[in-house]
């Protein structure tokens, strides 16, 4: 399933059977849950603007802006077992330019249980293969919060200080970090090195050395052995070409804790892919486990993958009240069995685009 | 996505500045200053191609990656919040974002305040800072107006020179934030056309305005 045949719905079928294969099972849920477990979690939402209504027994209801909250709270996943489930959900969200709400399309994996590096690393290749499915030109981020989060904590500032600054990094914005931090009296020596680590960016083997040589001592040696250890298995299946190291990915920091990944295909202006690790959202259900997981933003990828046809059907069958209609069962039943899509119809339809027209009134072919 | 950059520039005096900037730095397109009918601009020979867009404008090309880079203002971006990547300071345009008003006015914080402004999010976030209770009065444009016909107390504005000021007896009382002109990249295309941004960026460093 490469470019040639790409649509919409072989897409969504691939990746049913591509996380299939490596053992994980559909997860289905209810459009609706009860508003109380997003008013409990407004945290880990990516917006707080939710469409409410109340049942006849006066429970709040919600349609759902999140699929992970549904799954972490129903999980079985724990220490010691783990539970893996993909699920092909909408999720219902406002938009950020317009403000209206729309329903997305998102396809993704949850694994949750005990999370070691060659599960992260299974994670990140199957966001890998996903993206291979819509197009072989794609580039996968890696990413990881701890690189971050050490050189920010390490910059002696206040909390909202550091804030403000994680949103600066999401953009990339170097004047401002630096004003920002002469402003607050920053570590200027911490300033120095968190710009020259935002500054990085391309292929994963050459800025890790870089961000090794950089951040040596600095950067907890954990957070850097986990990247590499995750990288080695993305190679030793042979997903590691088109994958980048990034430290600009910071604007979920109260969602991920550690490895974190985006994915991006030519032509979407945005992400259409986005995971990584959430232990703090199974804190918070007092789940005794670890969480990793990712979706792919399938609304994105409408515009690419839904081609618009030239024709909506191969043949136009026209028939008129005198056609038997044992005769029209045997037309259909031949040009079906050729595979064509065929219109019956009594009169042309207006608008209707088709290639082909076959008049039986006439009898003949035109 | 093709190997060209697109780059949206702001149309207006100051646009033909940053124009000259790039053309300084080696991404000349001639055409673009022969035919002023035409909306798109092409130089094969540098792999870009440029279009005029109106200043509010252009984050929005980018963010949407219509445009791969561009050049908007730091009030846009502060105003619009895009989701998109600040790479430079060119230190061109500059100005400052200020709080204006008739000539001896006095706050009254017993009152709600009344600010017109074209930058109805800057000004809120002003006010929230200083835990001050407003009423926003959104205009788009002759801002300097409003105080004069009572319309709002005071202005959230662009002031350059503050001649616009002087000359209507307004005068600028706080001073919010400082304003030049920033480089902007979509996010995918700096992934994706990444050794072409980066060269960019390179390029036009030695001719942004250091003291901004």
């Amino acid at each position: 399933m490469k470019n040639t045949d790409n649509n919409f719905e072989n897409l969504m079928i691939y990746y049913g059977e591509l996380y299939r294969k490596y053992g994980y099972v559909r997860f289905k849920m209810s459009k609706f849950e009860e508003y109380d477990l997003y008013a409990e979690n407004r945290n880990f939402l990516i917006s707080n603007n939710i469409i409410t209504f109340t049942e006849r027994n006066g429970r709040l209801m919600a349609l759902k802006p999140d699929v992970t909250l549904s799954i972490v709270k129903n999980s079985v996943g724990s220490g010691s077992v783990n539970e893996k489930v993909f699920y092909n959900e909408s999720v219902y969200r406002q938009s950020k330019s317009t403000g209206t709400f729309k329903e997305q399309l998102q396809v993704g994996i949850e694994n949750i249980g005990k999370i070691d590096t060659y599960s992260m690393g299974e994670t990140v290749m199957l966001a890998a293969k996903s993206l291979e499915a819509i197009c072989t030109d794609y580039i996968l981020d890696l990413s990881h919060a701890g690189v971050i989060s050490s050189l920010v904590g390490k910059l002696s500032i206040s909390d909202p200080d550091e804030n403000r600054i994680k949103t600066l990094i999401a953009s990339r914005n170097i004047n401002e970090i630096r004003r920002v931090c002469t402003a607050v009296n920053a570590d200027p020596e911490i300033t120095e090195l968190l710009v020259s680590v935002i500054s990085m960016y391309g292929n994963f083997e050459k800025v890790y050395c870089e961000l090794c040589k950089t951040c040596d001592g600095i950067v907890e040696r954990s957070v850097l052995e986990e990247l590499r250890e995750v990288y080695e298995v993305l190679k030793l299946y042979g997903c590691n070409k088109n994958v980048n190291l990034v430290f600009s990915q910071t604007a979920d920091m109260n969602y991920y804790t550690g490895l974190t990944f985006q994915g991006f295909i030519p032509d979407i202006p945005e992400c259409v892919l986005s995971g990584g690790r959430y232990d703090r959202l199974l804190e918070k259900f007092s789940i005794d486990g670890k969480a990793i997981g990712f979706a792919v933003y399938m609304d994105k990828l409408e515009d690419l993958l839904r081609k618009t046809p030239e024709c909506d059907v191969d043949v136009l069958l026209l028939y008129s009240p005198d056609t038997p209609d044992s005769q029209i069962v045997s037309a259909m039943k031949e040009l079906t069995g050729q595979g064509l899509k065929v219109r019956s119809s009594a009169v042309i339809p207006d608008k209707l685009r088709f290639s082909r027209l076959i008049d039986l009134s006439q009898n003949k072919k035109i | 996505m093709d190997d060209f950059m697109n780059i949206a520039l702001p149309k207006g005096r100051l646009g033909e500045k940053v124009y000259d900037m790039f053309e300084k730095a080696g991404y000349g397109c001639p055409s673009i200053k022969e035919d002023s009918r035409k909306l798109i601009f092409e130089s094969a020979e540098h792999k870009v191609r440029y279009f005029w867009v109106k200043p509010s404008d252009v984050s929005i090309y980018v963010e949407h990656g219509a445009a791969d880079i561009g050049v908007a203002g730091r009030d846009i971006l502060l105003e619009y919040s895009p989701d998109v990547f600040e790479l430079l300071d060119l230190g061109i345009g500059k100005c400052r974002m200020a709080v204006a008003g008739k000539k001896g006015f006095v706050d009254d914080p017993s009152r709600t305040l009344r600010v017109a402004t074209k930058f109805p999010h800057i000004a809120a976030g002003y006010y929230r800072t200083l835990s001050r209770e407003i009423d926003i009065i959104k205009l788009n444009g002759s801002i300097e107006l409003a105080p004069i016909l009572g319309l709002s107390d005071v202005i959230v504005d662009i002031v350059e020179t503050g001649t616009t000021l002087r000359e209507n007896n307004l005068e600028p009382f706080y001073d919010i934030v400082g304003i030049t002109s920033r480089l902007i990249a979509n996010k995918v295309s700096f992934r994706f056309k990444n050794t072409a941004i980066n060269k960019l960026c390179s390029d036009i460093i030695p001719y942004c305005k250091k003291d901004s």
